[in-house]
């Protein structure tokens, strides 16, 4: 089946809102969909979504023989399959264009980095390593499919556990599971994907692009980042006409972005082996039943009835370098806001004061050089 | 209890009791006869409509072309004697070129790829490609035709369409009382939407899509909400 069609007026409209920092689902320029990841109950099989976009991804391993060229490594193999399941006009089979793209990234983002430590996959050199096999499969196409797969094939591969082995006189022993602790993988660095949609000959950039944005967006940039703030990849389809600035301003979204997306998938992953310690019910059946997992009941624009003001421009840039960064939190207490004309600048800004009970000792976060704004919701 | 009766809720293959009606009996959307019985074909809930009409009250996306009603169609090809017309179901409508007011062979109507349509299904069968015209049997536009520029188009449920084209629906009337805005609704679940702004225009597409789960009563309040947004910016 063919890709439908999007109409002229809904190309027009979507650019004329971007134009005025608006986008259709009533996010902000720069904010993400909500980013759940669930972990199933084999080692390995986790479902990642952001928003209404899913991704399934399972790892499993066998031994196999290395590659001439590298004897002594293991093998990653990392396949994206697109099936109808996921968009009608998915085809399985047929490597179509995005599906190329979106395999290639991944591999760039994950193999090239080198972010799994492969030596450590090698039983006997040159005749047995782990080949890892790491299977994603696009559950629902809704936009950014880059970052939800790379994300989805990160906390699968830390979640994945292989077996235990023992090259003894006899030959080589695989334990199973219950009789010795499977070992998780070795990750040296944990890179993800982060996309930028761009519009208007480079003027408005977008996060986490729905579908429609990413059809009709001019280009899409990918950045492959790690938790250390490190660059693994960087990957731009489309043109635009776009400068330095415009690439830094994505390289700082992006850092940030990565650093609290592994800081999830570390939390979830510690949750996830509590409940395994603990024994307790888990996987995907027990997300179903307490509603984490839920079908489609909702229309293809969610627009929530209350729609953000366009707070961020473009001009509003220097507040990526001076992070606004949190209260310090002195004691328990009660904060209240004030609207003070203490700082007279052109957009409203409020005066936090911090009172902590014991103490008589007020804070307030007044520094005339880095103007905290404190957006109001 | 053999059967299921008006206002249970059926899943398809449930048999289907129809009492209270004498002589003929029509089966509306979602029944079927099987030998001696009805049988549901849909999940829903069985519903009573008129004296002897029943049918299954489902929800559905996907459009199944029906002969007569009036779609919103988005056109994917407009060379030759027929465009096109993508309106959502399994086969790309058609429309001849002939099929809009004023039209001659000398006149052709001024039709581009992604404009959209607003037109009725002639033909519309489970065996052909169904058949789109956009002007009436006197050869007048009517509200059919090229919708203009500058409008939004959004999808959604045939619950929801059906819903808006009651007669005095309340949010449309609510809505209309405040603000000044152009709708167009089609049966295969999409709807053309128009106002002063952008912003309006995401505030009152929002407002129909939530009007699919709101209660009567709920939707002056939902009104009153999307007016105090608008003039709170």
């Amino acid at each position: 089946m063919k890709e439908p069609i999007i109409s002229n007026c809904e190309k027009a409209f979507l650019l004329e809102a971007i134009s005025e920092s608006r986008r259709l689902d009533g996010r902000g320029m720069f904010d993400y969909r909500d980013l759940s990841i669930r972990f199933g109950k084999d080692y390995g099989c986790c479902e990642v979504s952001m928003g209404q976009t899913r991704v399934l991804g399972q790892v499993s391993c066998e031994i196999q023989q290395p590659k001439a060229t590298r004897p002594n490594e293991g093998l990653l193999l990392i396949n994206v399959g697109l099936s109808p399941m996921g968009a009608p006009h998915f085809e399985t089979g047929r490597q179509s264009i995005s599906s190329i793209q979106l395999n290639r990234l991944l591999e760039k983002c994950i193999k090239d980095s080198k972010c799994i430590d492969l030596e450590s996959l090698c039983i006997v050199a040159e005749e047995k390593v782990w080949c890892i096999r790491l299977d994603l499969n696009i559950l629902n196409h809704e936009g950014n499919l880059i970052d939800c797969a790379s994300v989805a094939a990160l906390a699968a591969l830390s979640h994945f556990r292989r077996p235990d082995v023992e090259l003894t006189s006899e030959g080589l022993i695989i334990y199973e599971a219950a009789v010795k602790e499977p070992i998780p993988l070795g990750i040296k660095h944990t890179p993800i994907c982060v996309s930028f949609a761009i519009f208007n000959k480079g003027k408005n950039i977008v996060v986490d692009p729905s579908e429609l944005e990413e059809r009709v967006a001019e280009a899409e940039f990918t950045l492959g980042v790690n938790g250390y703030k490190e660059l693994c990849g960087v990957h731009l389809s489309g043109s635009t006409q776009s400068g330095p600035t415009i690439v830094r301003q994505c390289a700082n979204k992006a850092l940030k972005r990565a650093v609290s997306v592994v800081a999830l998938i570390k939390e979830t992953l510690a949750k996830d082996s509590e409940l395994r310690g603990s024994n307790t019910e888990r996987g995907f059946v027990e997300c179903v039943r307490q509603g984490t997992i839920t079908s489609h009941g909702t229309p293809k624009i969610c627009l929530p009835i209350k729609h953000k003001l366009p707070v961020e421009t473009m001009e509003a840039s220097h507040e990526d370098e001076s992070s606004c960064d949190e209260v310090e939190v002195i004691g328990s207490g009660t904060v209240e806001l004030k609207n003070s004309s203490v700082l007279a600048t052109d957009t409203a800004e409020q005066v936090m004061e911090v009172e902590a009970k014991p103490k008589v000792e007020e804070i307030s976060l007044s520094d005339d050089e880095n103007e905290v704004q404190i957006l109001s919701d | 209890m053999n059967g299921s009766s008006e206002g249970d809720v059926v899943v398809p293959g449930d048999v289907v009791r129809l009492t209270g009606v004498k002589g003929k009996v029509v089966l509306g959307p979602g029944l079927a006869r099987a030998g001696e019985g009805v049988h549901a074909t849909k999940c829903g809930v069985l519903r009573k409509g008129g004296n002897n009409i029943f049918y299954v009250d489902s929800r559905q996306k996907k459009y199944v072309p029906a002969k007569g009603e009036c779609v919103l169609g988005v056109v994917t090809n407009a060379r030759g004697d027929m465009f096109k017309v993508d309106i959502g179901s399994s086969d790309e409508a058609s429309v001849s070129y002939l099929a809009f007011e004023n039209a001659t062979k000398k006149n052709r109507p001024l039709v581009n790829v992604g404009d959209v349509l607003f037109g009725r299904l002639l033909v519309a069968s489970k065996d052909m490609e169904p058949e789109l015209v956009c002007v009436d049997s006197h050869g007048k536009k009517g509200r059919l035709g090229v919708l203009p520029d500058g409008g939004f188009l959004f999808t959604c449920s045939l619950n929801l369409v059906r819903k808006l084209l009651r007669p005095e629906c309340p949010l449309l009337e609510a809505l209309g009382k405040q603000l000044a805005f152009e709708l167009v609704v089609g049966l295969n679940g999409r709807v053309w939407l128009r106002t002063g702004s952008v912003r309006e225009t995401l505030l009152v597409a929002d407002a129909v899509l939530a009007y699919q789960h709101l209660q009567p009563h709920q939707v002056q309040h939902a009104v009153d909400q999307l007016i105090y947004q608008l003039s709170s910016s």
